[in-house]
């Protein structure tokens, strides 16, 4: 394993650590609208909010697909994406893009139009666009911790905070969007679900990050930055206090107040947010060639 | 798989023609891909080449580049901006060729009609070295450039001395200690670099040759080395007399040789002459018979190398004595507190180097028994580049002497610059049984005169390269030399002397701006052609015919450099611009002769150029190839080259059966010739020329750069790579490419520890000043070099802003270096290379730097 | 089958770039873009300091993770074990990029392919007859320079290193030059954990 006392190189020619630079704020905001929207739609058919399943839709379909686009070298060739369901968990994302967006029409149609297509079919697609959506609330995930090259992405956990934050964020726009048509008693356990999020997210960050402070020397580095390095502020305060912290206080003191519901919605999208953005820019590659320090000269 | 065209650029429909490269002054042998479409798109090593063997350093990988490069001349110009200064933009005017000779010719012409000295010159094509010659014509011997400053001005003189050749290098074919001192060769630099990196490369790992680097900065062989020596700079003659005295204290020393091979036990005299008898014999003393012989006295028992003894009434010693006694000053002990090298590390490195040398052992080479000295002692511009530089070459060479490599088998030996015949010898015999010296190997020795006819002051130094930088101290107080002449043009021909010029830029300006009318040969713009009044475009590598052969080190014949493409753009061939300048002028007669003088060919009659007629480069490069081995050009385009590995009786011992000279008591003559003189002129500053300069055997004394004060407390080296190796370097898209990711070229090198003591971190501002200019930049905190010194890439010595490639430095490290009489050796003429500097931090970057400096944070 | 696979000799690199030069002109690479290329490790305090040059170059993996994650199967393997990258497929998503541990990738911008190498949107000769092999947004990489090696010529890199510091062959053929150096000298792939069984070695 290569030593930790090497440190970040950029394009010149040395040996050291190098900082994930290809995925940045527009696969941010990919996967930021499609976990959050494939969430809320989730949670939407669940409780039954039309609006929740037209903006996750809309999240997802319109969103996604934008900071995707606006990411690729050729977009006009995206559809090629879909090739490799068999290996790549980027065609499997698109693949669950493509069936969340048809069978999502067919649920969201349903929805504001009843009665337009005969009630098996919004069934079938309301089954299939749930499944869908599970699919794109953690697929993102397995796609990161898939490749071995970012020892701090290769964890376990990464899937499941995509997962939590997904739910989360779902349920944190549904109580905003389903604020005056939810009844209490579904608001109340939308609102202690979120609260069960909040802690769970909470733990599974830190745990993530914690795993990784011990483990091999990439994931390392990666959590020097978060922790004490350039990124500790944005970490700490914006995922860490703003994200969790504020939100769950706020969930636990105003639950019964629209600003208070409002405010935790916009403080874990926020630390949501920048959780994305962190885990993009934390992600360190080792230095290529590990054993160098063995060598004899 | 697809059937598409090929993408890889070697693979595409086209043709190779075979060429020689010319990325640095060597001759690597290259075959040219030149597509269906003549564009040219892959240059490779030819594998044919017992030399570099299929194989391209960075350079010659990038000469492409070179030659599509949008910022070439593309047609004569003239300048229309009446303006000269650095920076300033000429407005080039494109001009015909006919008003372009007509109008060089005629301002040429008006000066040297006046006085021919009236020119100065700097013609510094070393594959055209003829070219170098052409000033002649008028007589005319001054110089515009530096030879010292970036290669060797003690170096050439003292392999003159000691192999009779231009250069010297270990052979790696049986080394096995191989020790580099100052100097990159086998790993990033000098001789051939392709060729014996690859030599060298193959020694260490297939027979496990030792390499120990002496340097103050851990360069690319440090690097490679089973052992870094850190030294101070400037004291490598110390660390190398250190050794000697080694290896005589511990008597590790090859005596045979020394007795039988050398001057060693001839008989010096107290006035530093030996001693003959009245016919100009030299006595030796015999041990056997206890009495004074002369040295070619059959009844000789034994030479004494050691001892003091009287004949005829003088006393005297055997040269090796008088060597012994110089190293009682010079225990690796006493040295350590100049290299600051522990003694301890010293003495350990100088036995096992004895060791290594196998001292009695031989080896049988084509029928020849040899003696075998795997273990030899190699060095260049960085340890010899000093002050007292004659002495620093030949403490080096000493170290060689004293185990006996000199020209042997895996030991250090002579390589020439060009043999011109295949069967040309470079050996002359000269007095008592000894080899004839030959210090001038660039050319003939340029005559005393005073007032001087030079303003580099070439006549005073009857035995050393072209000190060009005097020409500043000259032309800066003419009336304290008595100059009687102010040169007012300037010639330029592949050369950038604002660049290369030790000094003070602002007095180099000053020199420029004096100059009436400048014309540049050459390629792409530069510090100094931007001053031109006229350019005059000449071809490149791969539009022009050449035949060269360029000091190889383990190989020898000429090297073919043909067209690959007809010119791009509407330039000429060196040798024509100069016949056309020379009819002109009313000297094609003579420079034909010169010609045939410089290239060799009043060897063969009926090659001679005729009087009066004007040759091709391919007619002069056939000539050459002819010269050599009588084979004709379409011999060569087919080969590529005449390219054998070193006859065994050129490279070793081809002196055999004569004495080479383990004291130069040549030097002793020159210098009183030269007392006499200058004496003889009433030369007003014959007692400030450095007299110490002149010794016969190396003295420990230390450089003047020691002995500045005491507020310069680091020494201020620079130094190249492979990537930059000579020059020709950065303006090129792809070198630069490499050159300016390698952390070592990126900022100013400072030893860790030192920077942490001065509150420094990696990129701080700072500015490094000597008593003579300063430089600023970003520094970089490392544990790769001395903590005496600081180290500043060449990449970083940049100003010119002409070509947009080149991204401008914080001054020239030469700006940082002296360009007086005090720091030049008088023996040889080579200019001190280190500064004496102090460093400080700026907070804030000086206001007037370049657009896109290097140092520029990489947000800017 | 041949495998093609590569050995560093770092007892024997320089660190010169000859490599990455040679490679940039068989392949017209843009500034800045490097298929191959020579990294510094200096380790140590002075006076004892140890300063290595290391090759790397793409390591043409046994399991390569760009293969697997490349969502339109623009990068495959080659039967002799080169793995290469199809222009007209590849969509320019960088997830190879991101997924290689070796940094040995490049998606080509508008920029690299119109600044020209001496910049100023300057497009040399040698240029124009070489980007032609390129399209913009998508991701380029080393092939081991596979038409000079199916004309069973070596790598533009390996041909030119000045000290021999790169070589090349089957791997899978016990007798060829790497299999022998990767026995006799204990040749080790770069990141192992990474398993990605790499196909080039490091021998010191």
């Amino acid at each position: 394993m290569p030593p930790l006392n090497i440190g970040f190189v950029a394009d010149d020619f040395r040996v050291g650590y190098r900082r994930q630079q290809t995925w940045s704020w527009s696969m941010a905001a990919a996967f930021f609208c499609g976990e959050v929207g494939a969430g809320l739609f989730f949670v939407a058919e669940f409780t039954g909010l039309r609006f929740g399943l037209l903006v996750g839709l809309l999240m997802v379909a319109v969103g996604k697909a934008s900071g995707h686009l606006l990411h690729l070298g050729r977009p006009a060739h995206a559809w090629r994406a879909i090739r490799k369901v068999r290996s790549s968990w980027i065609s499997r994302g698109l693949l669950a893009i493509i069936i969340f967006t048809g069978s999502g029409l067919v649920v969201v149609g349903d929805a504001f139009l009843p009665g337009l297509v005969p009630p098996a079919i919004p069934a079938i697609a309301k089954a299939v666009a749930g499944m869908a959506a599970l699919v794109i609330m953690v697929y993102q995930g397995m796609a990161m911790s898939h490749s071995p090259s970012i020892a701090f992405w290769s964890n376990g956990l990464m899937p499941v905070t995509s997962f939590t934050y997904a739910l989360l964020g779902g349920v944190s726009l549904a109580m905003v969007l389903g604020w005056d048509t939810v009844s209490p008693a579904r608001m109340e356990m939308l609102q202690a679900f979120a609260l069960g999020l909040v802690l769970l997210g909470f733990v599974v960050v830190v745990s993530m990050v914690h795993a990784a402070k011990y483990g091999v020397h990439g994931g390392r580095k990666s959590v020097e930055r978060l922790l004490s390095g350039d990124l500790r502020v944005l970490f700490l305060l914006l995922v860490l206090v703003v994200g969790f912290a504020m939100t769950g206080l706020l969930l636990v003191f105003g639950p019964d107040r629209q600003v208070f519901i409002v405010a935790a919605a916009v403080t874990e999208l926020s630390g949501y947010f920048t959780f994305r953005i962190l885990m993009f820019k934390a992600g360190s590659y080792d230095p290529v060639v590990g054993s160098a320090r063995h060598a004899r000269r | 798989m697809n059937l598409q065209a090929p993408v890889q650029n070697s693979m595409k429909p086209g043709r190779w023609i075979n060429s020689t490269c010319k990325m640095c002054l060597h001759s690597c042998n290259t075959r040219v891909h030149i597509t269906d479409d003549g564009i040219i798109n892959k240059i490779e090593g030819n594998p044919t080449s017992p030399s570099n063997v299929g194989r391209l350093c960075p350079k010659g990988n990038a000469a492409i580049m070179r030659h599509y490069d949008p910022n070439r001349f593309k047609t004569p110009l003239r300048r229309t901006n009446p303006e000269k200064g650095p920076g300033v933009d000429p407005k080039w005017e494109p001009i015909g060729w006919d008003e372009a000779f007509d109008l060089v010719a005629k301002e040429l012409k008006k000066s040297i009609s006046e006085d021919p000295r009236k020119m100065l010159p700097a013609i510094n094509d070393f594959q055209k070295i003829f070219l170098w010659a052409w000033p002649a014509c008028f007589g005319n011997a001054n110089y515009f450039s530096s030879v010292g400053n970036f290669c060797g001005g003690g170096y050439h003189p003292m392999n003159g001395f000691v192999h009779s050749t231009f250069a010297a290098a270990n052979d790696p074919k049986y080394c096995n200690f191989w020790i580099n001192n100052g100097g990159g060769d086998g790993f990033s630099s000098h001789l051939h670099v392709t060729a014996q990196a690859y030599a060298v490369a193959n020694a260490r790992i297939e027979r496990g040759m030792k390499v120990v680097v002496v340097e103050p900065r851990m360069s690319i062989g440090a690097a490679k080395a089973d052992q870094w020596m850190p030294i101070r700079p400037a004291t490598d003659r110390q660390f190398a007399l250190s050794m000697c005295a080694v290896l005589v204290e511990e008597r590790l020393y090859d005596v045979a040789f020394l007795k039988k091979d050398t001057n060693a036990p001839y008989l010096v005299g107290p006035d530093g002459y030996f001693c003959r008898n009245a016919e100009g014999k030299i006595w030796v003393w015999d041990t056997k018979s206890n009495q004074a012989r002369l040295w070619d006295d059959p009844a000789i028992g034994d030479f004494a190398l050691e001892g003091t003894y009287e004949v005829d009434g003088v006393t005297c010693r055997p040269a090796f004595q008088v060597f012994a006694d110089i190293l009682k000053d010079c225990s690796p002990e006493a040295m350590e507190k100049i290299t600051t090298v522990p003694a301890a590390n010293l003495r350990r490195m100088a036995r096992d180097f004895a060791r290594a040398a196998q001292i009695g052992s031989t080896i049988e080479i084509e029928g020849r028994r040899l003696p075998l000295r795997p273990a030899a002692y190699n060095y260049y511009r960085g340890a010899q580049g000093h002050k007292y530089s004659a002495m620093a070459n030949q403490s080096f060479k000493l170290v060689n002497f004293l185990v006996g490599n000199i020209d042997a088998p895996g030991g250090h030996v002579g390589g020439t610059l060009d043999d011109q015949q295949v069967d040309r010898g470079h050996i002359e015999p000269g007095e008592n049984g000894m080899i004839k010296t030959m210090p001038h190997q660039l050319h003939p020795e340029v005559p005393f005169s005073f007032p001087p006819n030079e303003t580099h002051l070439m006549g005073f130094f009857p035995i050393g390269v072209d000190p060009g930088h005097l020409t500043q101290e000259v032309l800066g107080n003419p009336e304290k030399y008595g100059l009687d002449y102010r040169p007012d043009v300037m010639l330029l021909c592949h050369t950038n002397p604002l660049w290369n010029l030790p000094g003070d830029r602002e007095r180099w300006f000053e020199v420029m701006r004096s100059m009436r009318f400048i014309v540049a040969v050459d390629i792409i713009p530069n510090d100094t052609n931007a001053w031109a009044d006229v350019i005059l475009p000449s071809h490149d590598l791969l539009e022009s015919w050449n035949m060269t052969m360029i000091e190889p080190p383990n190989t020898e014949g000429p090297c073919l450099r043909q067209p690959a493409t007809p010119p791009l753009y509407d330039t000429r061939s060196e040798e024509e611009i100069f016949y056309e300048l020379s009819e002109r002028m009313g000297v094609l007669e003579i420079w034909n002769d010169i010609q045939n003088f410089v290239l060799g060919l009043t060897a063969k009659p009926e090659l001679m150029l005729e009087r009066g007629k004007k040759y091709t480069d391919r007619e002069i490069a056939e000539r050459k190839g002819l010269l050599w081995n009588g084979k004709p050009m379409d011999w060569y385009i087919e080969h590529g080259h005449a390219v054998t590995p070193r006859r065994p009786d050129k490279w070793y011992r081809p002196w055999e059966g004569m004495r080479l000279h383990f004291y130069i008591e040549d030097i002793v003559r020159v210098r009183d010739e030269l007392k006499q003189k200058m004496e003889d002129a009433q030369v007003p500053f014959r007692h400030e020329w450095e007299w110490l300069d002149y010794q016969p055997l190396p003295i420990p004394v230390l450089d003047p750069v020691h002995l500045e004060p005491a507020a310069f407390d680091l020494y201020a080296i620079t130094f190249k790579d492979i990537q930059i190796n000579f020059g020709e370097s950065l303006t090129n898209p792809w070198i630069n490419d490499i050159v300016w990711k390698d952390p070592v070229h990126t900022a100013f090198l400072i030893n860790a520890a030192v920077g942490r003591d001065r509150g420094l971190v990696d990129g701080d501002f700072v500015k490094v000043e000597s008593p003579y200019g300063s430089v600023f930049g970003r520094v970089a905190l490392s544990q790769e070099i001395h903590p005496d010194t600081i180290a500043v890439s060449n990449a970083l010595t940049r100003i010119a802003t002409q070509h947009t490639g080149v991204r401008h430095g914080g001054g020239n490290f030469n700006d940082l270096l002296p360009a007086n009489l005090r720091n030049t050796d008088a023996c040889s003429g080579q200019p001190e290379t280190v500064g004496r500097v102090r460093m400080s931090k700026l907070d804030i970057l000086p206001a007037n730097i370049q657009a896109n400096p290097l140092f520029a944070s990489k947000e800017a | 089958m041949t495998n093609w696979g590569m050995v560093f000799d770092l007892r024997r690199c320089i660190g010169c770039n000859a490599c990455a030069i040679a490679c940039k002109q068989e392949n017209t690479l843009p500034s800045g873009v490097f298929f191959t290329k020579t990294l510094t490790f200096t380790s140590g305090e002075y006076p004892n300091v140890k300063k290595l040059y290391v090759p790397t170059i793409c390591n043409h993996c046994e399991d390569p993770p760009c293969e697997r994650v490349c969502p339109t199967g623009a990068t495959y393997m080659r039967p002799d074990g080169i793995v290469m990258v199809e222009a007209q497929d590849c969509i320019g998503c960088g997830t190879c990029i991101v997924a290689c541990p070796y940094d040995t990738r490049t998606i080509l911008d508008e920029h690299h392919l119109q600044d020209g190498l001496f910049g100023q949107g300057h497009i040399t000769p040698f240029e124009m007859q070489g980007y032609v092999r390129f399209t913009k947004g998508t991701t380029v990489k080393c092939t081991f320079c596979h038409e000079r090696v199916d004309a069973g010529q070596d790598p533009a890199c390996v041909a030119t290193c000045p000290t021999e510091a790169r070589i090349f062959g089957d791997i899978d053929d016990p007798n060829s030059a790497p299999s022998r150096l990767i026995r006799e000298r204990n040749g080790r792939q770069p990141l192992p954990e990474k398993n990605t069984s790499p196909k080039v070695y490091y021998v010191d």
